[in-house]
């Protein structure tokens, strides 16, 4: 399958942007309510499914937006396309604070593992597909649920981490234990498993819920320190509207907190 | 797989090497693993007995091919070919593959058997209330108040009364007040409807209310044999035989309208329902509490037991009465039994002359009717 190859600069601090720089006849992938400026000459257009190139005829095209569906995208994704004689540039932001990470399929062995809600945008020819969690425990308690999406091609894909990203490569045998909810994205040569905390008193009160997510190599993992759902819970638990003390000096106890016993990230 | 066709791509992860591993590409040759390192490093021959492959990864996508170092070194060298990938070594080398396969079948079994469990609690939740459904129905029955009971009864009379005429005096409904009232004990609320129909038929409803059709006074030798019918209708009421059917039959329905405490619907759903057939427990317990209620009143049990069997004997096809209450020999059998093992009081005569109340009711300008 022939990618589009594709410069692209990063942006900004905590709240990036990419900008990716298509060549004439080039075209791009992006996720649809996520593009921030286009150049003249760049059209846009929408496609039901997932703008790769296997999906033919209705049937597969009615496939690939079941697929999104799964991963609760939308159904549609847009394909920016250079239509120009020149370069030209097409950006796209980040939802939420964090760090969006380049990642090139083709150095990974044409495989990434991404939690559900991270794909951000790709070179045209990477197919978004669904990669389903067949471990009970691990889709249950993983913190990722059973529905992870699976990027395939050798372009380049862009995905979105909250908070600080850390990238590791792990060696063979070299086990890693990560809060559930934390992981981004992993190699398909990963293990990703969980373990039980351990102690009945860590797992009420630690606050880190039962279960650990394990993530065991060789292959390289992205992990954020910040999902999504943690800041929204401290955004509601604080508001005003949700009962939570308003007032700077927060209540009298100051928050006492038994944690989650379930870890409540997912 | 000879060494001749294009080479297996794999990641190797060389002994004491890196985290990052480097390309490599595989090939097989007479029993030897052959591993070309991409970074120019020499040809490695591998003979097949010293691997270990195992699936691992995400979902087992995964072949990891291991083999100890060199001499002395504690880490084990590391191949990883992608399931999709790995089928000319494979083909080449089977055997090496069974644990791997094992693997990956227990796992896809486990988790299969997890997600029916998953689905099944639900529904054994589902099953258990569906079950639970006719204990709560009977539990219920002790709890549904007099009045309600009452307006039962009214409906299913309502019913019988828009289904065909009733007869509301004449010396066969004088007689059938008088056997019903030396049948009720003292303080008792009983109601004896007439019905005028064809059919040879008895039925009791909610609220001590029992209806018999002109048939069955027609077709009775005696008071006494009407006596008896009466008792085992009577004792049918006593034990809330047609309120427990009702609330059986209605099911799911009764428990959310006792869970409302709104009773009003039942009497609709007992309407429908019309005359109501009991379980051959049910007849035998309304029997022997019948053959009670008949001792108490002095009267002779002969008298029930005459008329099954004169029922019994007469009408081969089976009259409606005995098609409702079924095994009637078995019943008759543990009638006489009964009777002949506690006889009782002497029996004291209803004092009723029959004729005249059959004529009545066979007379050709007919039993009046309202």
């Amino acid at each position: 399958m022939a990618m589009d190859v594709v410069d692209y600069e990063i942006f900004g601090n905590e709240m990036q942007y990419v900008e990716v720089e298509l060549d004439p006849g080039e075209a791009a992938i992006g996720e649809a309510g996520v593009m921030m400026y286009m150049q003249d000459g760049i059209a846009m257009d929408t496609l039901f499914g997932d703008g790769s190139q296997q999906q033919n005829g209705l049937f597969g095209k009615l496939m690939g937006a079941g697929k999104r569906l799964l991963t609760g995208e939308s159904l549609f994704t847009t394909v920016y396309h250079n239509e120009s004689s020149g370069k030209r540039r097409v950006a796209f932001a980040a939802p939420y604070p964090g760090k969006i990470v380049p990642v090139d399929l083709s150095q990974l062995g044409g495989t990434l593992i991404c939690q559900k809600d991270s794909f951000l945008a790709a070179a045209k020819g990477v197919s978004l597909g669904i990669a389903f969690q067949k471990k009970l425990g691990v889709g249950l308690f993983g913190g990722e649920g059973f529905i992870m999406q699976k990027l395939d091609g050798d372009g380049m894909a862009f995905i979105h981490a909250g908070g600080t990203l850390m990238e590791k490569t792990l060696a063979p045998g070299e086990t890693l234990r990560v809060d559930t909810g934390c992981v981004v994205a992993f190699q398909p040569s990963v293990d990703f498993d969980i373990q039980y905390a351990g102690k009945i008193k860590t797992a009420l009160f630690g606050g880190e819920g039962l279960f650990f997510a394990t993530l065991s190599g060789p292959g390289r993992i992205w992990l954020q320190s910040l999902p999504l759902s943690r800041l929204a819970d401290r955004i509601v638990m604080a508001s005003r509207a949700a009962g939570g003390g308003g007032k700077e000096s927060g209540s009298l106890l100051g928050g006492i907190g038994l944690g989650s016993l379930l870890g409540n990230d997912e | 797989m000879s060494p001749g066709e294009a080479p297996l791509p794999a990641r190797f992860y060389p002994a004491g090497g890196d985290a990052h591993g480097h390309p490599a590409r595989l090939a097989w040759d007479d029993g030897m693993l052959l591993v070309q390192p991409e970074d120019s490093s020499g040809l490695l021959r591998v003979p097949a007995s010293q691997l270990r492959v195992e699936a691992r990864g995400f979902n087992h996508s995964q072949w990891a091919i291991a083999w100890a170092g060199d001499a002395g070194a504690t880490h084990t060298h590391l191949l990883l070919v992608d399931d999709a990938r790995i089928a000319p070594l494979r083909a080449a080398a089977p055997a090496l593959f069974a644990a791997g396969d094992t693997t990956r079948r227990h796992s896809q079994r486990r988790f299969r058997v997890g997600i029916v469990l998953l689905a099944a609690i639900p529904l054994a939740f589902l099953g258990a209330l569906l079950l639970s459904v006719e204990p709560l129905a009977e539990r219920l029955v002790d709890h549904i108040p007099p009045g309600v009971e009452q307006q039962i009864g009214e409906a299913v009379l309502a019913h019988t009364r828009a289904a065909g005429p009733m007869i509301t005096e004449g010396p066969a409904f004088d007689a059938l007040q008088a056997i019903g009232k030396r049948l009720a004990r003292p303080g008792e609320v009983l109601h004896f409807h007439l019905a005028a129909r064809p059919e040879i038929n008895a039925f009791a409803a909610p609220g001590g209310i029992v209806v018999v059709h002109s048939a069955l006074m027609a077709s009775a030798g005696s008071a006494e044999e009407v006596a008896g019918v009466l008792a085992h209708e009577i004792a049918h009421v006593e034990l809330r035989h047609s309120l427990r059917q009702i609330v059986k039959s209605a099911g799911l329905r009764i428990i959310l309208t006792g869970l409302s405490g709104d009773y009003a619907p039942l009497g609709g759903w007992a309407a429908q329902l019309g005359e109501l057939k009991f379980s051959r427990d049910a007849e035998r317990a309304a029997d022997a509490r019948g053959l009670e209620r008949l001792k108490e009143a002095r009267i002779d049990p002969m008298g029930m037991l005459r008329f099954f069997e004169t029922l019994a004997a007469n009408t081969p096809s089976g009259p409606a009465l005995l098609s409702t209450h079924p095994a009637t020999a078995e019943r008759i059998d543990s009638l006489k039994a009964a009777i002949a093992a506690a006889p009782g009081a002497p029996a004291q005569s209803i004092g009723i002359d029959w004729e005249p109340v059959k004529n009545a009711l066979n007379s050709p300008s007919g039993p009046q009717r309202k």
